[in-house]
């Protein structure tokens, strides 16, 4: 096969209705827009269309803890919610999120971010446009919209309580994105918003 | 009514085009600056354009392994010429600088070349990400194009006229927002979707690193996004023709209300991005297909039917 700049051509698999189709393999991270910190996921596509994936982190045993103590997790939970939006392609409520979490990072107590964050998020509820692009598209057992509900819902109960919530595993991640295209795939990692600070530790 | 502008109005257009979409630019840098708490205030945000352009010109161009450079070069090139193009037939106040008789053909064939211009861009630089941009834009013109082309055809039917000039003298008595509003708000809808901007900036959005301009600095991305604003600016200023009256108002000059009703529209284009997350066309073909075309067929047989009451054709 041509290897056009030394680079290999795409190959052909089968595709979802039963063609013959190019595969391409790419990576997706670790430098992408919104994309979560040292994140890879390996990627078979066709077309725009996941047919296989892979995940893991890099360098998961060189870096530290930055999300730490209350005060930073609420700020990581208005961090994924940033990203979030910032891939759903909504700039300015997008760019309103990191102002909050700029807020709490540079030490505002939560109670003055609190009323603005749940006016936010709140807001991205309510938003009809919201629920048309992420209704009725699948990632693994659950969907997407669920998904966007428990971001959501995280970013509330960190700023109220300071609890951390739970978060899903990078490891989840390849089994919700086979299928997905690639704009729902990146809106589910980022819905997701997988651990990859706890992971470094446990394996450091 | 074969006149049109001086000579110099030739040399003036691109001037023209240039001043508007740095104003445009500006105003939308500030209410990006606002959004984000940033230092704002008219002087920063004009400078946003200035200082932008100076960067991207001393920029490096960035080079893909195995790219096609003279495709994606000549799709970026595409964008501000097919931009001028189709500002030709804009009338400034009365007269554009060139008054075809199919000036409506004309601007639409100019506006096409974007969809010609995004993909080889997308192709152009041998990039996985660039490419879905690329091909997204296509995608895009499926579910635009059509409800696109009926709705100038029904400002173009309610004049009789394919001539730009002609379809703002026929608007003297009433505007043809009056008469075709669906027409109106589809041309709105149409023109961020056909210079990708938001909500329809899948092509180039954030979630694929740019999309179609992933791959882009320096000059080329100077082109490209300068190509692709001036185009946004050329589509919103044709409204003012088409629906809004040209350059009809009382006691203001024909090219006062010119301005002032293309700042309008780009004002209401560059607010309406803000208010909603991006639409992608998995989305928004449907209801395109579904409920924009017919809307825009009803519409044009409704202004069809008044032009027949008024003994025309």
């Amino acid at each position: 096969m041509g290897m056009p700049g030394g680079l290999p051509m795409a190959d052909l698999g089968p595709d979802r209705d039963g063609l013959t189709l190019d595969r391409l393999h790419v990576a997706l991270g670790p430098v992408l827009p919104d994309w979560p910190a040292g994140l890879v996921v390996r990627v078979v596509l066709q077309g725009d269309v996941i047919q296989e994936a892979r995940a893991e982190l890099l360098d998961r045993d060189r870096a530290g803890v930055f999300w730490d103590g209350p005060q930073r997790r609420a700020a990581r939970e208005l961090d994924a919610l940033a990203r979030l939006l910032g891939v759903a392609g909504w700039a300015d409520p997008a760019a309103r999120a990191r102002r909050l979490r700029d807020e709490l990072l540079a030490g505002s107590p939560p109670e003055r971010v609190v009323g603005r964050a749940s006016g936010l998020v709140r807001r991205v509820r309510r938003s009809r446009t919201v629920r048309l692009l992420v209704r009725g598209i699948p990632a693994g057992e659950t969907n997407l919209a669920a998904l966007v509900e428990q971001r959501l819902d995280a970013v509330e109960v960190a700023l109220s309580s300071g609890a951390a919530p739970v978060r899903g595993q990078v490891a989840e991640l390849a089994g919700l994105l086979v299928g997905a295209e690639l704009a729902a795939a990146r809106l589910i990692v980022a819905a997701v918003d997988p651990e990859t600070e706890s992971a470094r530790v446990r394996h450091g | 009514m074969a006149d049109a502008l001086p000579l110099w109005s030739v040399v003036l257009l691109p001037v023209l085009l240039v001043v508007v979409t740095w104003a445009t630019v500006a105003f939308d840098a500030a209410l990006t600056a606002r959004a984000a708490g940033g230092p704002s205030g008219v002087g920063a945000a004009l400078a946003v354009p200035v200082r932008e352009t100076a960067r991207l010109l001393v920029g490096q161009r960035r080079r893909t392994v195995a790219a096609d450079v003279v495709l994606g070069r000549v799709g970026g090139a595409v964008l501000p010429v097919a931009a001028l193009l189709a500002a030709a037939v804009l009338p400034w106040g009365r007269l554009p600088v060139a008054d075809l008789d199919v000036g409506v053909v004309w601007f639409n064939a100019m506006e096409v070349l974007a969809w010609a211009a995004v993909w080889m861009v997308g192709w152009g630089s041998n990039s996985a990400l660039a490419l879905v941009g690329g091909y997204r834009f296509v995608a895009q013109g499926l579910a635009y194009e059509l409800p696109h082309m009926f709705a100038i055809i029904t400002a173009a039917l309610g004049a009789e006229s394919l001539r730009v000039t002609d379809i703002v003298d026929a608007q003297q008595d009433l505007w043809f927002v009056v008469i075709m509003p669906v027409a109106f708000v589809v041309y709105l809808l149409s023109a961020a979707a056909m210079t990708f901007w938001g909500p329809f900036d899948a092509p180039v959005s954030r979630d694929v690193a740019g999309g179609a301009a992933a791959e882009l600095s320096g000059i080329d991305r100077l082109v490209f996004a300068g190509g692709r604003w001036m185009l946004f600016v050329a589509a919103a200023a044709m409204a003012v023709p088409l629906f809004l009256g040209g350059g009809g108002g009382p006691w203001l000059p024909a090219w006062l209300w010119v301005a002032v009703k293309t700042a309008a529209v780009l004002a209401l284009l560059v607010w309406l991005r803000r208010k909603v997350p991006t639409l992608r066309m998995d989305r928004w073909t449907e209801f395109a297909w579904v409920v924009l075309i017919p809307a825009t067929i009803a519409q044009a047989l409704v202004v069809a039917i008044v032009v027949l009451q008024r003994g025309g054709m």
